[in-house]
C-alpha cells in the first residue's frame, strides 16, 4: 500500500476504494460488541492488534480489509469515487489510542476498563460503518486544514 | 447462587450495547439530517465575474448562480456536481459554477468555506442569497433557491437586475 501524502490531494489512480474502510469499521463494530458483551480482554486485544495494523501500515493493510478485498469487493462493481488513505489510518490511529488505554487500564486490573473502552470505539465503528460519518478522518481534515491553511480555519 | 449473578450481568451488558447503539443512532440521525440544509446568508456579498476568475465565456446565470466549492479529496462532491447540473438544466437561467477551494483560498476565506462541497446560491445580480453545505438532493437546492428569492421559472422575471447584469459583461 503506498504510503499516504500529507496533504490532501490524491493523485488521479490513487487512493483507495471508499466502501473498504466502511466494511472495516462494520467487522471492527461486530469485534467490539462481542468486546462488550463478553469483556473479554483477548477480544479486545485483538482489535488493539488489528487497529496497530491500520495505524501503522495503513487501513488496506488491516486484515479486515483483506477479507474486504477477497470477499466482498469482487461482487460489487468497481468504485465510482476513490478517497485519500490518509484519513482513515488516522482513524485507525484514534481507535488504537482508544483501545489501547482500555487494554492497559484491563491488564491493570481496573474494572470494566475493557467494556467502557470498547463501547467508545464501538460509537465510532458503528457511526462510520452505519451512516459513514468517520470521526476519525474528521479530526484528521481539521487537524491538516490548521496545519495548512490557518486562513481557513475557525 | 451463580446463575442469576450471571443473568443479571448479561442483561447489564446487552443493555450497555443498547445504549451504545442509541447514541450512535441519535448522532448519526443528525448529522445525515444537517447535510444539504440550506440557509440564507444575510452578508449582503456581491460577487462579480471578475471576482470569480471565470475563464472568458462563461458569465453568472440570468436568474440565478449554483456556485460549488469542491476539493481533490471530497466524496461528496461528485455527487454535488451530478445534482447541481441537474437542476441547473433544468431550470432556464440558472447557472451552475464549480470551483477548486485549494485555488481560490481568498474566496474560501471571503465567504468562510470551511468544508466541501458548499454550494452558494447567487441571484442574477452575483449577490449571495443562501449557502448549501454537503452534497444535496434536488429538492433542497430547489428550496435553497427559493430560500434566496429566485423566482420558479413561471413566474416572469425581474428585467432590472438582469439588464444591469448584461450592461457589466
Amino acid at each position: 500500500m503506498s504510503t499516504p501524502t500529507p496533504s490532501e490531494q490524491v493523485a488521479p489512480g490513487a487512493g483507495i476504494d471508499p466502501r473498504g474502510p466502511r466494511f472495516v469499521a462494520a467487522v471492527t463494530a461486530v469485534v467490539l460488541a462481542i468486546a462488550l458483551l463478553t469483556g473479554s480482554i483477548w477480544v479486545l486485544a485483538l482489535q488493539v492488534a488489528v487497529f496497530a495494523i491500520g495505524a501503522a501500515f495503513g487501513v488496506s493493510a488491516s486484515p479486515y480489509s483483506w477479507a474486504f478485498r477477497t470477499f466482498v469487493r469482487p461482487r460489487l462493481s468497481p468504485p465510482s469515487e476513490r478517497e485519500d488513505p490518509a484519513p482513515p489510518r488516522f482513524a485507525q490511529g484514534v481507535g488504537l489510542v482508544v483501545t489501547g488505554v482500555g487494554l492497559v487500564l484491563a491488564l491493570a486490573a481496573v474494572p470494566y476498563a475493557v467494556e467502557v473502552s470498547a463501547g467508545f470505539a464501538l460509537i465510532a465503528a458503528l457511526l462510520n460503518a452505519v451512516f459513514g460519518l468517520c470521526l476519525g478522518c474528521l479530526m484528521y481534515l481539521r487537524i491538516v486544514r490548521l496545519r495548512r491553511s490557518p486562513l481557513l480555519s475557525r | 447462587m451463580l446463575f442469576p449473578r450471571l443473568v443479571s450481568e448479561i442483561v447489564y451488558r446487552i443493555g450497555a450495547l443498547l445504549i451504545v447503539v442509541v447514541i450512535a443512532s441519535i448522532v448519526g440521525v443528525l448529522f445525515t439530517r444537517r447535510q444539504g440544509r440550506a440557509r440564507t446568508v444575510g452578508s449582503g456579498d456581491v460577487l462579480a465575474v471578475g471576482d470569480l476568475g471565470l475563464p472568458s465565456g462563461q458569465r453568472l446565470g440570468e436568474r440565478a448562480t449554483l456556485l460549488q466549492f469542491s476539493s481533490a479529496v471530497c466524496s461528496g462532491c461528485r455527487q454535488a456536481r451530478r445534482v447541481l447540473g441537474d437542476v441547473a438544466s433544468s431550470r432556464p437561467g440558472v447557472v451552475h459554477l464549480e470551483i477548486d477551494a485549494q485555488n481560490r483560498l481568498d474566496l474560501a476565506r471571503r465567504l468562510s468555506v470551511h468544508s466541501t462541497p458548499t454550494t452558494f446560491v447567487l441571484d442574477g445580480a452575483g449577490q449571495v442569497g443562501a449557502r448549501l453545505t454537503g452534497a444535496p438532493s434536488p429538492a433542497q437546492v430547489h428550496e435553497a433557491l427559493a430560500l434566496a428569492g429566485i423566482a420558479a421559472s413561471r413566474e416572469p422575471n425581474h428585467p432590472t437586475p438582469s439588464a444591469r447584469h448584461k450592461e457589466e459583461v
